[in-house]
């Protein structure tokens, strides 16, 4: 063996050592980076052969990323249904807090406060002013029917608006991850660390948004599918189209897929959430508080039609009647200009006669929504609002206890860890100075071999 | 199990956030001492107490109605009273004017004195009890009910209909005794009769009217114990009504209010809980090999 291998061996060693120490550099670097997984030093043996005539093998050094990839898949799926709840946990509190109840100005009280105007009015039907006070309760009643309705229809607009910004997110990732795709596939050789993080923490946004599955393929780059529809492969894209159609003020939005057409089933995920309110809830719980308009307009107004006022006339509407939804529920204008029209009577030229008056009173007995009266109706809906919001709350914090546990999972194989580094480096720090020594001391033994001539 | 830094991180800091906010929900129940302030908080108990507070409010309506139905029936029965002794007066004065020691002079004074209590009896009838007329069925401001006219006759001017109180789901009662109901038990007519009698000095019908005004006071009488009838199942309504009301408000803070003990003893073990939280956060990230190494 010559002395100049026993040169060359230590030098491999130095640079071995320093790439071990850049490596943990990299990881103390990056330990708080999203989505950055560790780096492990692998070495291979370098030893030097028996027979001085046999070319040195050199061992080498290589960096590789850490993965776990069934928790990675895990986390994928739980990340879109965190990302429905999320949403869902946000959105509900608001459409609750349209409703505002139990409030003085709620709808419930409003109706309350309605009928019992009727109510004083059948103890005294002569009474100017109990009619002023049922013309108020009845105009207060109808705006809080209308502010529900144009609240409503406000969120219904701005959940269109969301999912228009989520599509385009998710349209931005996906040509992100397409990009980054193409480059892991023309790089297939080299080193993809980088790319490999960037790659996971793309599909990691794309799942809050949206419910994909994720196979990786073994060249390293990802395939991404929407109910069995491929969003992103090695050379092919596909992205998302958001539609919306109007009608009465409300804005109903279609998402479909731009290439093999159809609407596109998404089901979890914030956009999954942000769907399902817009598709089907809001425009739920506007149908049921218009129903409720309508028919208390036409209860009313058939009763009231039929009744005798002050002027002893017959056949006015209490409310207009071209009530079609909570959002146009008004008093006519005739009432709301004078109060004396309003009909307590039941026949004519009886100014005493509260007949009217109190069937109107008996309305709030009725029951003909559903089978319960208009305040059962209306106090479901509310409740069925609150369930919403209460198992959102629940199911959001379930969610993130599970995504804790799996980021924690993930974590405890890929994730850097302070006390691992520091001790690695020690170590590379004192290999390091063991191959300097060596270095020195082929130096000396040179040193005395030249002083032998 | 290998535990990295982030791991540690993300855990405490979830149960820190877990216990704040448990204590703030807590928090804000004892502050404002309702278990329930919103459908969310538990729809079940929301939409319960919702329906007690609706059956409360009809009940309070019914309460009203019971009060204002009393209030009228009270006058009715005052002045019902009064015209009850005005017939008995008129008996007196029959009973009188059919005695033998007076005659056509004593008489015709008696006479005038029976067309005062005529106009006396029309002037009640005509009362008004706010702004309305009591007895008129439900004319009750268009015209006096009772018009007597320039010959003594009273003609009946309202209508028969009852007025009546909902006091009850599906239960009215009648408050008001129409005015025709008095006309019918002849107590004008038999009045006006005996001031005709006696002007004309006629003893043999200021006698038979001394039966015909025991029949009208009978009469009077029948209607009056009837409208106490009324006024008694009023007051048993009303007695159960407040009873209902008492119970529905205590159902409802059942379902809403917060139970302080319970919510007091909650906080402080959360409280506990969240100082262990912090005190072990605290702690466990200043844990780092840095410390140890040089």
């Amino acid at each position: 063996m010559s002395t100049s291998s026993l040169m060359n061996i230590s030098k491999l060693a130095m640079e071995n050592s320093r790439t071990a120490i850049s490596t943990t550099a990299d990881n103390i670097t990056n330990i708080n980076t999203e989505g950055y997984k560790r780096r492990r030093v692998e070495f291979t043996g370098v030893t030097q052969s028996a027979n001085a005539d046999v070319t040195l093998r050199y061992g080498s050094v290589t960096v590789s990323r850490i993965r776990e990839s069934f928790i990675e898949q895990k986390i994928y799926s739980e990340n879109s249904r965190l990302g429905k709840y999320t949403s869902d946990n946000f959105i509900m509190p608001q459409i609750e807090d349209v409703f505002g109840e139990p409030d003085e100005s709620g709808i419930n009280n409003m109706m309350n406060e309605f009928f019992n105007s009727w109510n004083d009015l059948a103890l005294d039907p002569e009474n100017l002013a109990y009619r002023n006070i049922l013309v108020n309760s009845a105009r207060n009643m109808t705006n809080a029917f209308n502010r529900v309705h144009n609240d409503l229809q406000a969120m219904q607009n701005q959940t269109a608006q969301d999912i228009d910004n989520k599509v385009n997110e998710v349209n931005g990732l996906l040509d992100k991850l397409l990009r980054i795709n193409a480059s892991i596939r023309e790089n297939r050789t080299g080193d993809n660390n980088n790319l490999f993080d960037e790659r996971d923490m793309l599909i990691g946004k794309v799942s809050e948004i949206i419910d994909v599955t994720v196979e990786i393929e073994p060249d390293g780059y990802a395939v991404l599918r929407s109910a069995g529809q491929v969003m992103v492969s090695s050379t092919y894209g596909n992205q998302l189209v958001h539609e919306t159609s109007l009608q009465d003020g409300f804005l109903t939005s279609t998402v479909s897929y731009q290439q093999g057409g159809g609407e596109a089933a998404v089901s979890s995920g914030e956009l999954g959430s942000l769907l399902e309110i817009n598709g089907s809830r809001i425009p739920d719980y506007v149908r049921r508080i218009n129903n409720i308009a309508v028919n208390l307009s036409r209860e009313v107004n058939r009763l009231h039609v039929d009744g005798y006022n002050l002027e002893d006339v017959t056949g006015e509407n209490f409310f207009s009647d071209a009530v079609s939804s909570a959002g146009d529920f008004r008093v006519a204008d005739r009432i709301l200009e004078d109060p004396k029209l309003i009909a307590a009577s039941d026949t004519a030229g009886q100014n005493g006669n509260a007949n009217l008056a109190r069937a109107m009173t008996d309305l709030q007995n009725l029951r003909i929504m559903d089978g319960g009266s208009f305040s059962n109706y209306y106090n479901e809906i509310v409740s069925d609002v609150g369930d919403k919001v209460q198992e959102a709350e629940f199911l959001y914090n379930t969610q993130e206890k599970i995504i804790v546990n799996l980021k924690n999972q993930m974590d405890s194989v890929t994730g850097v860890s302070n006390d691992e580094e520091m001790t690695n480096l020690i170590n590379y720090q004192q290999s390091y100075q063991a191959a300097a020594r060596l270095v020195t001391t082929s130096q000396e033994l040179m040193a005395i071999l030249l002083n032998m001539v | 199990m290998r535990v990295t830094q982030s791991m540690i991180n993300r855990s405490v800091l979830k149960s820190v956030e877990d216990s704040r906010s448990n204590l703030s929900a807590i928090q804000n129940q004892i502050t404002t001492s309702k278990r329930v302030e919103s459908a969310s908080d538990d729809p079940v108990s929301f939409s319960r107490s919702q329906n007690y507070k609706n059956t409360l409010q009809k009940n309070s309506q019914y309460l009203q109605n019971v009060a204002q139905g009393r209030a009228w029936m009270d006058m009715s029965y005052a002045i019902l009273n009064e015209l009850h002794d005005l017939v008995l007066d008129a008996k007196d004065m029959a009973l009188k004017g059919a005695d033998d020691a007076n005659g056509a002079n004593e008489r015709a004074i008696m006479s005038t004195q029976v067309e005062a209590l005529l106009q006396s009896a029309v002037s009640l009838g005509n009362t008004q009890f706010q702004g309305k007329y009591l007895f008129g069925g439900t004319i009750t401001t268009e015209e006096d009910p009772f018009l007597l006219a320039g010959d003594s006759s009273v003609t009946y001017q309202g209508n028969s209909e009852a007025i009546t109180r909902r006091i009850y789901e599906n239960y009215d009662i009648t408050v008001n005794v129409a005015g025709d109901e008095i006309v019918d038990s002849g107590l004008f007519s038999n009045i006006k009769a005996l001031m005709d009698g006696l002007a004309s000095n006629d003893r043999d019908s200021i006698n038979s009217l001394i039966t015909d005004l025991d029949e009208s006071s009978t009469e009077l009488l029948s209607t009056i114990s009837r409208m106490s009838s009324v006024q008694n199942q009023a007051s048993m309504t009303e007695i159960r009504l407040q009873t209902a009301n008492t119970n529905l408000e205590s159902y409802i803070s059942d379902t809403e209010d917060v139970d302080m003990a319970d919510a007091i003893a909650r906080y402080g073990i959360e409280e506990v809980a969240y100082q262990s939280a912090l005190q072990i956060t605290a702690r466990a990230i200043n844990l780092n090999i840095l410390n140890f190494i040089d």
